[in-house]
This record gives C-alpha cells, structure tokens and sequence, in this order.
C-alpha cells in the first residue's frame, strides 16, 4: 500500500476517498487482514483518505482439466478433476494484485 | 551508495502523476528487481534466490555447493535472516564473500534490500555467481521479487509431502524445487511423486532435483545444473 503514498501526496485535498477496492489473485501471497492494516496505516496519513475502506475482492483461477477437458474456476488450487477425478489440471489466471477502483465522494 | 557506483537510485519512488488503478501493488519492489538485474549484468554475475521454509537445508546445501564449486566460479553470497547472522558466518567460514540482511522480524527479503546488499558484496570483488536466501517461510517470500535470475524453492523430506497444495503461491514463480534431505525418506512418509505432480500442475516448467546434502546424492546434478546455467 506504501506505493499509493507518492499519488496520495500529489492529490492534495481535491476529492476525499470513499473506498479503494484491491483486486488479489490466490497465486499472491497476500493476507487480507494484513493488507488491511496496511491501508489503515496509509489511509490516515492523508486527510483525503481518512475515512476510507477497503475492499478486497477475491479472483478465480481457471481449472482445466487434460483428461476431459472440463474447465471451471476455483478459488484456489485444486488437484483432481470434480468431473473425472483426472491429476491432469492446469491453472491460468490468479496473479492478480493490483488497486481495482478508487471510489471518491464529494466534500461534506 | 547509488551515486558513487552510477546505477542511479531505485530507492526513491516513481514519479507518480499516473492514477495507481491497475498498477501491481508490489510495482515499486518489481522496478528495483529490474534494476538489480540491470546491475547484475553491468558487474557480468548471475543470481539466484533460494527459498523454503525454516530448516530445509538451504544454508548446508549452500556450504556443499561452494565446497564444490569454489574452484570453478567465483561464488558471493547474500543471507537473509531475522534475528542473527549465523548463516552468512557459515558462508565467511568458508571463505566465502557474504553479505547478511539482518531483517530485524520482517519475514521476507525485498528487492530493495538486495540491492544495498548487492552493493556492499560486489564493492571490491567480482562473482560469477551470487546466492541469495531468503529468510526461511513459505508464504510472504513468494511475492517478492529480487531480482534473480533463477528461484529456487525447497521442500524436505521431514516437511510433509503436501507442501505445494497448501502454499501454492512460492511454488508458481519457482524455476527449480529441491526435496532435500533424501536420507530421511525411508524413515519418513514423504511421496516424492506427490510432491512433483502437485508442484509440476502449479509450475508446469519447474525442474526437480532430490539430494541429500548429508549423503552427498544428488548433488552433482544439482552443481551440473548451477555451471550449465551461469553464463561463460
């Protein structure tokens, strides 16, 4: 979250932030409630940013399996087919870890 | 430090007029690993980062390496440790150049602080090859990169053989995986098959390599393995 700060910075105080929704893949290492007390951190080092949120949404990984070509999304790893019972998966997606929207409101 | 060497100064933040929206959250880190792997071609060495939970054998193997290695590459090395320097004193043991990162309870090793290691390691001599370990976990060092050029994840045989189900994040970005010490797999229930079907389904191109740094098997394709990937 220490990135933000520069932008943060540059902002001043033309808008205040509502909520900033982080998109994080299950192959990213990342643990929700430590990303969280990172954004507390951040979030009240700028009055523009002091009563903000976040939110944290969970993407997929897509499945797919060689033995019947049965492909769905999992939100983790998984290592036999629900359709076949087939070991022959492979996963694609779920690198994600990036600032999905920054939702403003207007000064009160 | 930057300055007197010319490389220019990845510490400080990127100029930041762009809207953060979509940008990796981990982009500054990934920005210094590039520019540690611009440095690491200036200076003509080649790295690579070993990584595991506590206890797999990572500093041992690392002394087995250089004792068989040493009079054929020029070997530095970079440890990573929370609380002491006990490994890179191993590495000095040996005569070899090593440089510690004492993390002071962070459990992981980010690029920026390989690069002011890298800095003071390759100051006043010159290497072929520069392992860098992290500090021993197997959840927070998988996002980090640090600007090796090869990752090297490693899973005992006392650890469980179901290591790449539960934390598939290091094991996806990993290049190699080594199950060390195979001299316990007859007293242990450890599935070596297991272990690589799973870590081959999250890392389709991951090598394997199973060695015993006690016994000393498998370490000859494993050194095989470090001279064929060094650049001549």
């Amino acid at each position: 979250m220490a990135n933000l700060r520069p932008w943060l910075d540059e902002q001043g105080e033309r808008f205040r932030v509502a909520e900033i929704v982080v998109k994080c893949g299950p192959f990213r290492a990342v643990i929700p409630d430590a990303l969280s007390a990172a954004w507390d951190v951040v979030r009240e080092e700028h009055a523009m940013t002091r009563d903000s949120a976040i939110t944290i949404n969970p993407t997929a990984i897509t499945v797919s399996c060689a033995d019947c070509g049965h492909s769905f999304d999992a939100r983790r790893p998984v290592f036999k087919c629900p359709n076949c019972g087939g070991e022959g998966l492979s996963f694609s997606g779920g690198n994600e870890l990036y600032i999905e929207d920054i939702k403003t409101k207007l000064e009160e | 430090m930057c300055e007197t060497c010319g490389c220019g100064e990845p510490d400080k933040p990127e100029p930041t007029s762009q809207s953060p929206i979509g940008k990796d959250l981990l982009s500054n880190n990934d920005r210094i690993a590039g520019h540690n792997r611009e440095h690491l071609r200036r200076i003509g060495a080649f790295m690579v980062h070993l990584t595991s939970s506590p206890g797999s054998g990572k500093t041992t193997l690392l002394e087995k390496t250089v004792e068989r290695l040493k009079d054929k590459l020029s070997i530095g090395v970079i440890e990573g440790d929370v609380a002491t320097e006990n490994d890179a004193d191993r590495m000095r043991a040996l005569g070899v150049p090593s440089q510690a990162i004492v993390t002071d309870g962070a459990c992981h090793l980010s690029a920026k602080q390989v690069h002011h290691a890298l800095h003071h390691l390759t100051e006043d001599a010159k290497f072929d090859l520069i392992f860098v370990e992290n500090v021993g976990n197997l959840v927070c060092p998988a996002d980090f990169d640090l600007g090796e050029d090869y990752r090297v994840v490693f899973v005992s045989a006392t650890e469980g053989d179901d290591k790449p189900e539960k934390y598939p994040p290091i094991f996806r970005k990993a290049d190699a995986l080594v199950i060390s010490k195979t001299d316990l797999l007859p007293h242990v229930d450890f599935d070596v098959a297991k272990v690589k079907k799973h870590a081959r389904a999250i890392a389709p191109r991951i090598r394997f390599f199973e060695l015993s740094s006690k016994s000393g098997d498998g370490l000859d394709e494993w050194v095989n393995w470090l001279l064929s990937i060094v650049p001549k």
